[in-house]
């Protein structure tokens, strides 16, 4: 690239070209997909370490600049939060007793246990799109963690997104917050399915759409959002958000509502990446495969109450949950809980939250 | 070849700070488009030939880390940079009023093609809430940081030409 040769090309020409050059590009990686993974990982080789060190110092200095700047709003919280610690460790014991009731009335039963506990590893975010339209971000896990497309993430105890691409040290995670991101949902208490998908412009505000609710199912504002059974891509049980803002679409058929998402996509610093697949996800082990488990689903569902119930093993399990999920949703900036602890506490939450 | 060198470590190293560092300097949900000031920039100072390509290698860079297929950024940035190139011949080293007037229709530009391909190609038709949400934010940003940033790279390419003179002597 020596541009003051003496015999120069026409920058004309060299446009031209290149043109080309992006629509060969274009054309090939549509056709064959994944075709040009060896240029991704050669780029993602070079770069990722890169992003992953600027982001480790920028974060840090962040989270510093944050705890500098909100110090008494950090200890009015923790006033605040030690009041409510008292309140929920008064709810868990009666939590407790009626655990111990179920657990009782369920071995009276002998329900299957039908809770799968999932693999996961604990991943950093390093470096999120750069472009202002799309919600995707890369994490510092890839193949060599046995990360795979279409593992889950959670976060802060609710589901962030889905892996896209993957290479050898990071994978591509799409957020459920982007504009062309949307998942099967339950309204859990109710058997409804929906569809919640993302939006740029309602995610400005701070929420995602939910779509297609059936119009005989009445919907409470705040009720929880978990992923549904038929989707292939996203395993059961998941918490997407809270619903608000309920109402009738103009065909009369179906209605819409908001979503309030659980995870903080604003300060999305450490993820967990579930990484079991749907499509090995078994309900028990009489379902051979996903086509099985799909045929199941109609039955699971109706064993809905029961799955959920059976699946908060012990009250220990409870508390963790109730502490961490607190924690969760206060202080993300500045709990830095480690992987296992975390594992633990999400799928803690996750079964929790059905409730 | 010490130019297309420090030409690379720019693009690279602004592509890892637009990525990273700027989200946590997010305004309005947006961050300052880096790799489009540097397009703009070469533009200008270098011509339509050097536009183009640092055009076309920024895009890349987001095309391989962002985009799900390869080419659709590179194409655009390229195209920016080699319309930029045109405005070579009224560049000169002082002028500032020249870089922001071109980063705001450059900006303004991109980001239209963008909402066109991505979001009215699949019905999403509401372009005045992307414009306040998304458009406008980014060009201000966007502008702002070229005040300091165009300053710098105007610089780097004056040590660039300097090195080249005094090794062609």
């Amino acid at each position: 690239m020596n541009f003051h040769d003496k015999k120069e090309i026409p920058p004309k020409y060299i446009y031209l070209f290149m043109t080309v050059i992006c629509f060969i590009l274009l054309f090939f990686s549509v056709v064959f997909k994944n075709r040009f993974a060896p240029l991704q990982t050669v780029t993602s080789a070079i770069i990722t370490p890169m992003q992953s060190g600027i982001n480790e110092v920028g974060s840090s200095l962040y989270n510093r600049m944050v705890q500098h700047k909100d110090k008494n709003a950090l200890l009015k919280e923790n006033q605040e939060l030690t009041a409510k610690l008292d309140e929920y460790s008064a709810e868990i014991k009666k939590y407790e007793q009626e655990n111990y009731e179920l657990k009782r009335l369920q071995d009276l039963l002998q329900l299957q246990e039908q809770y799968v506990s999932y693999n996961t590893i604990g991943a950093r975010v390093i470096a999120t799109d750069s472009t202002n339209w799309f919600h995707t971000f890369v994490i510092d896990k890839g193949t060599e963690d046995g990360v795979q497309v279409g593992c889950n993430i959670l976060a802060d105890g609710g589901l962030a997104g889905i892996v896209t691409e993957v290479g050898k040290n990071y994978a591509k995670v799409r957020a459920i917050i982007d504009d062309n991101s949307s998942v099967s949902a339950t309204i859990s208490g109710t058997d409804s399915l929906c569809t919640v998908s993302g939006d740029l412009s309602a995610i400005k505000e701070g929420y995602i759409n939910v779509g297609y609710i059936n119009k005989e199912v009445s919907v409470e504002d705040g009720a929880e959002l978990v992923t549904s059974h038929v989707s292939n891509k996203f395993l059961p049980g998941l918490l997407i958000g809270y619903i608000s803002e309920v109402q009738m679409d103009a065909n009369n058929l179906t209605q819409s509502a908001k979503c309030l998402p659980v995870v903080d996509f604003k300060n999305l610093q450490e993820v967990l990446v579930i990484l079991d697949l749907k499509a090995n996800y078994k309900t028990d082990s009489e379902s051979k495969n996903i086509y099985d488990s799909i045929q199941n689903t109609t039955s699971e569902a109706d064993d809905s109450t029961e799955t959920t119930a059976s699946e908060s093993d012990t009250a220990e399990d409870m508390s963790t949950e109730t502490d961490t999920s607190e924690e969760n949703s206060t202080q993300k900036e500045t709990s830095e809980a480690t992987s296992e602890v975390s594992t633990e506490a999400t799928t803690a939450n996750d079964s929790g939250d059905e409730e | 070849m010490k130019r297309s060198i420090t030409i690379g470590i720019i693009i690279v190293v602004c592509f890892l700070l637009q990525s990273t560092v700027f989200h946590f300097l997010e305004l309005a949900g947006v961050v300052p488009n880096l790799l489009l000031i540097v397009t703009m920039s070469f533009g200008l100072m270098r011509g339509r030939r050097e536009g183009l390509l640092v055009g076309f290698f920024s895009g890349l860079l987001i095309d391989i880390f962002f985009g799900s297929i390869l080419g659709p950024y590179a194409f655009i940035y390229m195209t920016l940079g080699y319309g930029n190139g045109f405005f070579h011949r009224i560049y000169y080293v002082e002028d500032v009023l020249l870089p922001m007037t071109m980063i705001t229709l450059n900006d303004l530009i991109y980001n239209v093609i963008v909402y066109i391909v991505f979001f009215l190609m699949r019905n999403r038709l509401d372009f005045p809430t992307y414009f306040v949400d998304v458009i406008l934010p980014e060009m201000i940003y966007t502008i702002l940081i070229t005040l300091f940033f165009y300053k710098i790279l105007v610089r780097i390419n004056l040590r660039l030409k300097r090195v080249k003179e005094a090794e062609q002597l």
